[in-house]
């Protein structure tokens, strides 16, 4: 059992790589996992809304994904007092992303296709964490005006800006560090289960750890994605 | 176990390509087809209400036209039973007039025929006393011219057939 992803292959050395002076970088199972959850989640997307009816059947994938959208757009709207479509699609995307990348890990047989779990590497994390920093201080800017946006940082006191400047880098770091803590957690903890006890024991765990876990620490990320924004809004 | 690296520059990439795609092939289709959905209905509802409304006003309308048209027809039929009412006093009235006029009027006809009879019965009377005054003074001279006649018939036939006879 690996605890870290693998490096399936790398960038070819072409125009295009080296262009952003990628060529011959590593391309982990991470990624390759993120590509193949975008495919999933771009063809039932796509599948949801091909052919929008007025009365979906219940059960539909219309009306699940209906629902879904709905759902997130409501949680924006009570906890960032925002009828904004973008933070929708953001809060959204994030939401589906961080649940099905965090039940990777139930599905059998996730070795033989060097499936990995991408919310246990810590880059996937820190860069979902820097999109919600880079979110944070854009609309803090936008919002409140570079000079009012800067003068939050001498506030209460012009004494506590080195606090607030470290709490600035916190709360992403935070996020990131969360997430993947508890991810890489399950991975390691229901690793060591499957050695020990191989039957019955780790699908009760994986219940836990891989299920509830996942679904949890991926609303989590959301919610706090949201309060900060919020917050850095007002 | 933990190390960053390009994986970092390659999830950032993905996570954005993720929300470009989703957000053109789910939630913006979604969302809107919802709020036109929302919108058509809560239009439904405005549309509904407002026929409500408007079959409020015209019931009350015509509430208060049938309540006009009540009182209409009470005044009519009241108006109409008072003129009939009048109306009857008018012909009785009349009536009384003409009949009273009718037994004033065969009085006097009653009157002049008893005075025209009485004439008459009068001339009458002249008349006949007269012709019977007549005739007795007729008869008393036809005696006599009878006596006269039948004496110079006998006479004529004395002298006539008797010369002629052979006797």
């Amino acid at each position: 059992m690996e605890f870290a992803p693998v490096e399936l292959f790398y960038l070819p050395n072409n125009a295009v790589t080296r262009l952003f002076n990628i060529a011959g970088a590593p391309v982990k199972s991470t990624v390759t996992t993120t590509w193949l959850i975008m495919a999933a989640l771009v063809l039932i997307s796509w599948l949801a809304t091909k052919d929008l009816k007025k009365e979906p059947e219940p059960g539909s994938l219309q009306n699940i994904m209906g629902a879904y959208v709905e759902a997130i757009a409501n949680l924006v709207e009570t906890t960032m007092e925002s009828k904004n479509k973008a933070f929708v699609s953001y809060i959204g995307t994030l939401t589906i992303y961080l649940v099905v990348a965090n039940l990777v890990g139930i599905i059998p047989g996730r070795d033989l296709f060097n499936l990995y779990t991408p919310t246990a590497d810590l880059n996937t994390t820190l860069a979902l964490a820097f999109i919600t920093a880079i979110n944070v201080h854009f609309l803090g800017v936008k919002t409140k005006g570079i000079g009012a946006y800067l003068k939050g940082y001498f506030e209460p006191m012009p004494l506590l800006f080195p606090i607030n400047v470290i709490g600035a880098f916190a709360d992403p770091i935070s996020l990131a560090f969360r997430l993947f803590g508890n991810m890489m957690g399950s991975v390691v903890i229901m690793a060591l289960l499957f050695g020990v006890v191989p039957l019955v024991v780790p699908g009760i765990a994986t219940i836990y750890f891989d299920v509830f876990a996942g679904v949890l620490q991926a609303f989590i990320f959301s919610m706090l994605t949201m309060t900060y924004i919020s917050m850095e809004v007002e | 176990m933990i190390s960053i690296d390009i994986t970092f520059l390659f999830q950032l990439f993905n996570f954005v390509v993720l929300f470009l795609l989703l957000r053109h092939f789910l939630f913006e289709p979604m969302s809107n087809f919802m709020e036109e959905r929302a919108q058509s209905i809560s239009n439904k509802i405005d549309s509904a209400e407002q026929k409500q409304q408007a079959a409020q006003e015209i019931k009350e309308e015509y509430q208060q036209k049938l309540k006009e048209a009540k009182i209409e027809a009470q005044n009519i039929i009241e108006d109409s039973s008072r003129r009939a009412e009048r109306v009857k006093e008018d012909i009785i009235i009349e009536a009384k007039e003409e009949a009273n006029r009718k037994i004033k009027k065969a009085e006097e006809e009653i009157k002049r025929s008893k005075q025209q009879a009485v004439e008459d019965l009068k001339d009458e009377v002249a008349t006949i006393s007269i012709q019977i005054a007549k005739e007795l003074i007729e008869q008393s001279i036809d005696d006599q011219m009878q006596e006269e006649t039948i004496s110079n018939y006998i006479e004529q036939l004395d002298e006539e057939k008797l010369g002629d006879l052979k006797c």
